[in-house]
């Protein structure tokens, strides 16, 4: 009795193999997400983030992310956003062997604009990267958000004067310059702007499994 | 009480495999042991001397909080566990398990060389037979797969020598 | 679809929660199994007593062939699950230690927990050495940092390493476990004779 139920046991694994091995494992895992679908997924403003967002990170030293620089090699020497890395347009789909390139970080692409980024964006997810993002209006709206922010006219709200002089004093850092920081106001103490996302906290790769 | 009987390996095998199965479905990790030690080590050495673990590039990978770690929890689990099980078949005893043809000082003296082998070998490896032949078996990791060998050959090739210690 | 955590269904502390119950059913199967007892463990050795080979390969064929069947349903996304990194020639020497290690102390660091609890007096003695082991491996780091990092291949698995499909690689595992089996028992009963 004892044998047979071991015999009946490696026959069903030996069944079970035999289906894994004709099965359409690796194909399945690879099956790539309709670029329709990526289209639609494009126009949510969930997978933008905003420069200001942005700036918040960079100035927080945030660990858990990465900016991708994905304009021209020219442009890139110009000016790039501080702790940005560089890969062209052209080399997106190799990001994956690229040694800066770390997939436990979020990824947010940025370009002069929101057109190639957005190419980029939809390489990417078909690449299967899952956690990237695009700067929302690119580098051009980046350095006139920073460089020369517009004051809040009329009836402003306390909100809406912090985010100015936010923009104000992340100028120096973003950009480089040296531009004094707005004083007219006393509404230093107002309370920062709420991040509208709600980001994953970056995860430390985990350590060896023994 | 008396001893009850082990249970059949391929039961106990697939346990182990749902288990570690699960693990993966949930933490979306595996199984380990040595790693838990190493921290447990580097706190030690840490209330001692704390500078020396510092300073060494090796501990200070291992110097955190060791109950802010998954695999401390676990070990605390697998004792929790191992108590458990070994009390419920009433194999709660202390002895020395060992052959007949070694003394008790023997065997300890042996347990302790090889304790500390298989320690340097853990960590050379990066995991033992649990984190590293298990885990990295069952997720077809070629590091994985090709320690479980030497770990068998290692073993097999040593045996000759040590054989009064357990026939 | 899991892996549930790194989903981000419940915080790092729930997390421990679940470690401390996967530790005690992992402990549990190995107490059941045999594994808290050094000679049952070292005369696999001897080819006396297979315990070891059938309960390590019963769970590692389990879990594989439950991971790529969830994976084929999509109740899992394996590329999010933790894969040994591969260090060839770091694996390799350090098996081959913890192999003469093994054989000598008849514990691994798993089972010496287990034996440990049960009372096993090698058991504790075993896994102050392993501890002791592990210091002296820190203290002689830098000199074989080398080695210890010799052979980096990364995250790689054994259908990506040869280029064949997981679902063969699998199907080949299955074999050679079930072969093993069958020859494991038939050693048993030319060497065993004890029961052990």
């Amino acid at each position: 009795m004892q044998i047979s139920l071991k015999t009946i046991g490696f026959s069903i694994l030996l069944l079970l193999g035999l289906i894994l091995a004709f099965s359409p494992l690796d194909t399945v895992r690879k099956e790539q997400i309709p670029t329709k679908t990526l289209l639609e997924e494009l126009q949510k403003e969930s997978v933008y983030v905003q420069a200001d967002e942005l700036a918040q990170w960079i100035i927080d030293k945030d660990p858990g992310i990465q900016i991708a620089d994905i304009r021209s090699e020219k442009d890139f020497s110009n000016y790039h956003i501080p702790e940005s890395i560089h890969i062209p347009f052209g080399q997106i789909e190799n990001i994956e062997k690229s040694d800066l390139f770390d997939e436990t970080k979020m990824l947010i692409l940025a370009s002069n604009g929101n057109t190639r980024a957005g190419q980029a964006w939809i390489l990417l997810k078909q690449l299967g990267i899952k956690d990237v993002y695009i700067l929302a209006g690119g580098l051009n709206h980046w350095v006139q958000n920073f460089s020369n922010p517009e004051h809040p006219k009329g009836a402003y709200t306390d909100d809406e004067l912090f985010t100015y002089q936010f923009r104000k004093a992340a100028g120096t850092v973003m950009l480089g310059q040296t531009l004094s920081v707005a004083q007219d106001n006393k509404a230093t103490d107002a309370k920062p702007k709420p991040i509208r996302r709600k980001r994953k906290k970056a995860k430390k790769k985990v350590d060896e499994g023994c | 009480m008396k001893e009850s009987k082990f249970m059949s390996p391929y039961l106990a095998g697939i346990g182990l495999g749902l288990t570690m199965l699960l693990a993966f479905l949930i933490m979306g990790r595996g199984l380990g042991a040595s790693g838990a030690m190493m921290r447990f080590d580097v706190w030690i050495l840490n209330l001692f001397a704390p500078a020396h673990t510092a300073s060494n590039a090796y501990f200070a990978n291992y110097a955190e909080n060791p109950l802010s770690n998954w695999l401390v929890f676990e070990v605390l689990g697998v004792m929790i566990g191992g108590f458990l099980s070994g009390a419920l078949a009433g194999r709660l005893k202390f002895v020395i398990g060992k052959g007949p043809r070694i003394s008790n000082r023997g065997r300890l003296i042996m347990a302790f060389g090889g304790g500390a082998i298989m320690g340097i070998g853990a960590r050379l490896a990066r995991g033992c037979t649990s984190g590293l032949a298990l885990t990295g078996g069952a997720t077809l990791s070629l590091g994985g797969w090709v320690f479980m060998l030497c770990v068998f050959g290692g073993a097999y090739a040593t045996a000759w020598f040590v054989r009064k210690q357990w026939i | 679809m899991g892996p549930f955590y790194k989903m981000g269904f419940f915080s790092e502390q729930t997390g421990f929660v679940i470690a401390l119950l996967t530790g005690a059913a992992f402990g549990f199967w190995l107490e059941r199994a045999g594994f808290g007892q050094s000679r049952k463990l070292a005369l696999q050795f001897y080819f006396r007593d297979m315990t070891v080979l059938k309960v390590m390969f019963t769970a590692i064929i389990t879990a594989m062939v439950g991971l790529l069947y969830f994976s084929l349903f999509g109740w899992i996304d394996l590329s999010m699950i933790y894969i040994n990194p591969t260090f060839l020639w770091a694996q390799i020497v350090g098996g081959l230690v913890l192999g003469v290690g093994f054989a000598i102390g008849g514990y691994c660091p798993g089972t010496s927990v287990v034996g440990a609890v049960t009372g096993r007096i090698d058991g504790i003695v075993f896994l102050l050495g392993a501890m002791s082991g592990m210091i002296v491996f820190g203290e002689f780091f830098p000199l074989i940092e080398k080695l210890y990092t010799a052979g980096s291949m990364g995250d790689i698995t054994l259908p990506k390493y040869f280029n064949i499909s997981s679902g063969i690689v699998a199907f080949i595992i299955l074999l050679a476990a079930v072969g093993m089996f069958v020859g494991g028992e038939w050693l048993e009963k030319k060497f065993g004779g004890e029961e052990a």
